[in-house]
């Protein structure tokens, strides 16, 4: 219940501008509205842990990933496997996008579009991104 | 098999890797670096949390506005 309650605010905040967007379209204000409220929300977050020493624990840091990972408790090369995929993807992204015809070699942006289309997908998305900032500022 | 069925399969195959990362990280969490430990070292460093945030806001411009 307690977990519920913390993460509520970040779930309601994520359906909302999700909802909002899901009645805008690219290449418009009110899309781009959107969008920078959502830069601006995550970025909100940073000054909150900058100028807060005990921010709230949404917004706060999380703790360090643990001592056996991060200070050489094995080889480097356990590194790779989490850089593979992220790898492979950029590396993937990069190809389809230098070959041509676009439909014969969709990009991943391309594939999205798909979903994008009808507004429940635009709306995940848009919730999905901004979940996606909060994780990256929070870590 | 056409190009864009062989592209979409290599998606496929990422995605798989990607799941498979997790999943495997979470498992051995103790020995095997996951996505989220690989963030977090990233974002330890200021200009490499400069670096996601800003790799983000371009995400999401690219996608819903521009």
């Amino acid at each position: 219940m307690t977990r519920f309650v913390t993460w509520a605010p970040l779930g309601t905040a994520a359906v909302l501008l999700g909802l909002a967007a899901s009645f805008t379209h690219p290449f418009t204000g009110p899309a781009d509205t959107v969008v920078a409220v959502g830069i601006l929300a995550v970025l909100s977050i940073v000054a909150v842990q900058r100028w807060q020493s005990d921010p709230p624990a949404l917004l706060a840091r999380r703790d360090p990933i643990p001592l056996a990972i991060a200070d050489g408790g094995g080889p480097g090369w356990r590194w790779l496997v989490p850089a593979a995929p992220l790898v492979a993807l950029l590396g993937w992204e990069a190809f389809t996008y230098a070959s041509s015809p676009r439909s014969a070699h969709p990009t991943l942006s391309v594939l999205m579009d798909g979903t994008d289309r009808s507004p429940f997908g635009h709306a995940a998305m848009v919730a999905g991104w901004l979940v996606l900032g909060w994780y990256l500022v929070t870590r | 098999m056409s190009d864009r069925t062989v592209t979409i399969l290599v998606w496929m195959l990422i995605g798989g890797l990607g799941g498979a990362v997790l999943v495997t990280a979470r498992r051995l969490r103790t020995r095997v670096p996951g996505l989220g430990d690989l963030v977090t070292v990233v974002a330890g460093r200021p200009a490499g949390r400069a670096v996601l945030v800003v790799a983000w806001m371009r995400l999401g411009w690219h996608a819903f506005a521009r």
